[in-house]
C-alpha cells in the first residue's frame, strides 16, 4: 500500500505556482474578480444593517439591549433623567435613518461601544478573545486538511483496498458524533482519569518565556486533538468521495493508458481536478472559524471567541453579541470570495475563455 | 502482432460481457470491430490494456508480439501502456483532463517515450504532431483547454496524444462518436495519417469503417458474429445481421426490417445463438445450441445457416 503524502515534486509545484500569478492577473483583468468583491462587499452591508436594526426591532426598549437589564432597572427606578441622557448619547432619540448613519460612522471607525459587562470597549475584548480562538483553530485545521485530505486522497484512488475498508467505518463514525460529546469523552478520559493534560483553561499561570509557551500548548493539545479529529473525518469524507468520482473519468483511463506510473496520475491528474471542492471545504472552514470551535472552546474553557459569544449570550451583552456577529460575517464574507478567485484561478471552464470553433 | 484468443469478460453477473472473442491481427493491418452499444467491444478494448475495474474477470489469451499480457504485472504492463500499445478514446468524451491546456499532456505522453526531451524540444514535436493533424493554430490549440475545442478537435487532438509516444499498436474506442460527417471526415483524414501503424479499432459507424478498416469483426451482444476481409463484407456480407446492418444503410435503401433490439439478457443470451429473436432465418435449433465459430475459406462466420453447411 503506497501511502499518498501531499508534498509534490518540485517540478509540478513549479509548474503551478509559476503560472499561478499570471492566471490571476488574467482573471483580474477580466474583471471577475470585481464581480465576486461587489457581492462580498454588498452581502457585508446586508450584515452591518441587519446588525443595526437587530436591537432597534427587538421587543423592548433599545437602550435596556445596549446598556443591559440590570443598569436600566437600577437608573429607571432612581435617575430617569440619567436614562433619557443615556438615551440622547447614543442617538436613539433621533429618526431612525440618521441613527444608520451614526451607526454606520462608528463602524467604520471600529467603534462599538462598551461592553456593559465588563465596561470596557468591546474591540479589544474581541480582538485579545479571537487570538486564542485563532491559535486553536488555525492549526487544527490546516493539519486537518493535511491528514485527511491525504488520506482521504489515497482512500478514493485505491476505492475497496484495504486503507478504505479499514479507515472509511471509523472516520464515519467519528464525524457522525457530535463534537462536544467527542469532546467530553477526551476530557473525561485523558484529562480526568489518566491525568495527562489539564481540565482545561489556557495557562496555568506563573510562567514566562518558553516555559509559558509550552505551558499554553500542552494546555493546546487535547482541544486540538479533538477538533483535528473531528475535522479529518469530514475532510477524508468529502476528499474521498471526491477522488472516487475522478478516478471513474475517462481522463484517468487515459492517463493510465499512457503508462504513466499511479504516483504520477494522482498528483496531476487526479489531486488538481479535487482541489476546487476541498479548497471550497477549506475556505468555509475558515470562513466560520471565530464561531466554529465554540463546542470545543467550552468544553476546554478555552478563552476564545467560542466562550465570550456563549457567554454574552448568557449575560444578554448585546454590544459585544454584535461585534462578534459582524467579525464572523466578514470572515465568512471574505473567505467565500478567497473560495471563487481560488476556484477561477484552477478551473479554466469558470473563467469563461472563448470556445474555439 | 496482437493475438487474441477465446477472451471472455465478465463482471461477476451471469452474462458475459464479451465471450469467446478470437482475433489475431497482423502488423500494421487495420482491424475494426463493429457493433452496437453494449456489444462489448469498448470493454474487450480496455480488457487488452488491463484498465478494468477488479471486478472484470479476464479469461482467455492475449499476446502481444509474442507475450503473454494477460501474465504481466502491473509494472510490467505499465511499461507496454502509452508506447507499445496506445489508447484513444472517444473525442466527445471526458478523455482530455479538463484543466489542463492540450499541449501540455499530449507532451506528457511525449515523455513516456523519450523520459530526457528538452522543454523545447518537446513543446516543438508536440506542435509538430498537431500540425500533422491538420490544425493551422498550433500554438493557439496547444495553449487550449478541452472545452475550448469541438468534439472533432478534441477527436484529433486525442489521435496525436495516442500516437505521440510512438506505439505500434493503437486501440481505438468509437471515434467518431457524435460528430457530423463533415467533422467524421477530419477524423477519416487523420486515421489515414496511420498507415505504419497497427490499429484495433472499435466503431458503429459503418461508413468509418469502410473508409478505414482492412478487416472487419462484427460482434453482437458480447459474441463474435462474423470476421473477414473489409472488401468480403461489404459486398458479400454472411451473417444475417451483417445483411441487416448494410442494408439500413442510405446508400443501400435505408431498409431497416430488424425492428428494436431487444434487451441483451436474461433468456435470450442463455442459450442459443444471441441474434436469434431478430434473425429473418431462425429455426429451431437457432434457440437449443450455440452455432460455433466457423472458417469459411478465409473469413470466420457464427450462423447455423453456414455451420450446417460447413
Amino acid at each position: 500500500m503506497t501511502f499518498v503524502t501531499v508534498t509534490t515534486g518540485r517540478e509540478i509545484e513549479g509548474s503551478f505556482c509559476g503560472s499561478f500569478f499570471e492566471r490571476i492577473q488574467s482573471v483580474m483583468k477580466r474583471g471577475m474578480i470585481f464581480q465576486h468583491l461587489l457581492t462580498g462587499i454588498f452581502t457585508l452591508i446586508c450584515i452591518i444593517t441587519i446588525n443595526f436594526l437587530l436591537i432597534r426591532f427587538m421587543p423592548g426598549d433599545p437602550v435596556m439591549h445596549i446598556i443591559g437589564e440590570d443598569e436600566y432597572l437600577r437608573l429607571e427606578t432612581l435617575n430617569p433623567k440619567v436614562l433619557e441622557e443615556v438615551r440622547a448619547e447614543y442617538g436613539l432619540d433621533k429618526p431612525i435613518l440618521s441613527q444608520y448613519i451614526t451607526y454606520l460612522k462608528k463602524t467604520v471607525q471600529f467603534d462599538f461601544g462598551n461592553s456593559y459587562r465588563t465596561k470596557t470597549p468591546v474591540l479589544e475584548t474581541v480582538l485579545f478573545r479571537m487570538r486564542w480562538t485563532l491559535l486553536l483553530a488555525v492549526p487544527s485545521i490546516l493539519l486537518s486538511a493535511l491528514i485527511g485530505g491525504s488520506l482521504g486522497a489515497t482512500a478514493g484512488y485505491y476505492s475497496g483496498k484495504k486503507l478504505d475498508t479499514v479507515l472509511s467505518p471509523v472516520l464515519m463514525v467519528l464525524s457522525s458524533i457530535p463534537t462536544n460529546c467527542l469532546a467530553i469523552l477526551c476530557l473525561l478520559i485523558f484529562a480526568f482519569r489518566l491525568k495527562w493534560f489539564p481540565l482545561g483553561g489556557i495557562t496555568s499561570g506563573g510562567l514566562s518565556g518558553i516555559a509559558k509557551g509550552l505551558d499554553i500548548v500542552w494546555h493546546m493539545l487535547l482541544p486540538m486533538t479533538v477538533m483535528v479529529l473531528f475535522r479529518s473525518a469530514s475532510d477524508y469524507m468529502l476528499m474521498k468521495s471526491t477522488v472516487e468520482g475522478i478516478r471513474k473519468e475517462e481522463y484517468i483511463t487515459v492517463a493510465q493508458g499512457k503508462g504513466i506510473s499511479d504516483r504520477k496520475i494522482v498528483f496531476h491528474h487526479v489531486i488538481k481536478n479535487a482541489l476546487c471542492p476541498f479548497i471550497t471545504s477549506l475556505c468555509m472552514q475558515f470562513g466560520n472559524i471565530l464561531a466554529g470551535s465554540m463546542m470545543v472552546e467550552i468544553v476546554f474553557s478555552w478563552k476564545g471567541m467560542g466562550t465570550l459569544i456563549y457567554d454574552s449570550v448568557n449575560t444578554k451583552d448585546f454590544p459585544m453579541l454584535q461585534t462578534c456577529f459582524l467579525f464572523i460575517g466578514i470572515c465568512i464574507i471574505v473567505f467565500n470570495f478567497l473560495a471563487d478567485v481560488l476556484n477561477i484561478v484552477i478551473d479554466p471552464r469558470l473563467r469563461k475563455e472563448k470556445i474555439n470553433e | 502482432m496482437l493475438d487474441i484468443e477465446d477472451v471472455s469478460i465478465s463482471f461477476g453477473e451471469e452474462q458475459a460481457a464479451v465471450s469467446e472473442v478470437s482475433m489475431h491481427i497482423q502488423e500494421k493491418e487495420k482491424m475494426v470491430i463493429i457493433g452496437e452499444t453494449g456489444s462489448g467491444k469498448s470493454v474487450l478494448l480496455l480488457g487488452i490494456l488491463k484498465l478494468l475495474p477488479d471486478s472484470a474477470d479476464v479469461k482467455g489469451h492475449i499476446r502481444f508480439q509474442g507475450e503473454s499480457l494477460l501474465d504481466k504485472k502491473k509494472k510490467e504492463m505499465q511499461k507496454v501502456r502509452g508506447t507499445q500499445i496506445s489508447y484513444i478514446p472517444q473525442g466527445s468524451g471526458n478523455g482530455l483532463n479538463p484543466l489542463y491546456p492540450v499541449g501540455k499532456q499530449i507532451i506528457e505522453s511525449i515523455r513516456r517515450k523519450d523520459k530526457t526531451i528538452g522543454k523545447q524540444d518537446a513543446k516543438a514535436r508536440m506542435l509538430r504532431l498537431l500540425s500533422e493533424f491538420g490544425f493551422n493554430d498550433v500554438r493557439k490549440i496547444a495553449e487550449s483547454y478541452p472545452f475550448m475545442l469541438s468534439g472533432g478537435m478534441r477527436q484529433r487532438a486525442l489521435i496525436a496524444m495516442g500516437i505521440a509516444a510512438d506505439a505500434s499498436l493503437v486501440l481505438a474506442d468509437e471515434p467518431t462518436k457524435g460528430l457530423d460527417t463533415e467533422r467524421i471526415a477530419m477524423v477519416i483524414d487523420a486515421f489515414s495519417k496511420l498507415q505504419d501503424k497497427t490499429l484495433l479499432c472499435v466503431t458503429h459507424d459503418l461508413r468509418f469503417a469502410k473508409a478505414v478498416a482492412s478487416r472487419i469483426t462484427v460482434m453482437y451482444a458480447s459474441e463474435q458474429m462474423e470476421s473477414c476481409e473489409k472488401e468480403e463484407f461489404f459486398e458479400h456480407p454472411l451473417h444475417p445481421y451483417s445483411q441487416a446492418m448494410l442494408k439500413a444503410l442510405p446508400e443501400n435503401g435505408l431498409f431497416a426490417n430488424m425492428g428494436f433490439a431487444p434487451p441483451k439478457s436474461g433468456e435470450i443470451l442463455r442459450k442459443g445463438c444471441h441474434f436469434k429473436e431478430r434473425c429473418p432465418y431462425y429455426r429451431e435449433k437457432c434457440s437449443q445450441e450455440k452455432p460455433p465459430f466457423v472458417t469459411m475459406g478465409n473469413r470466420k462466420v457464427r450462423c447455423w445457416k453456414y455451420a450446417d453447411e460447413a
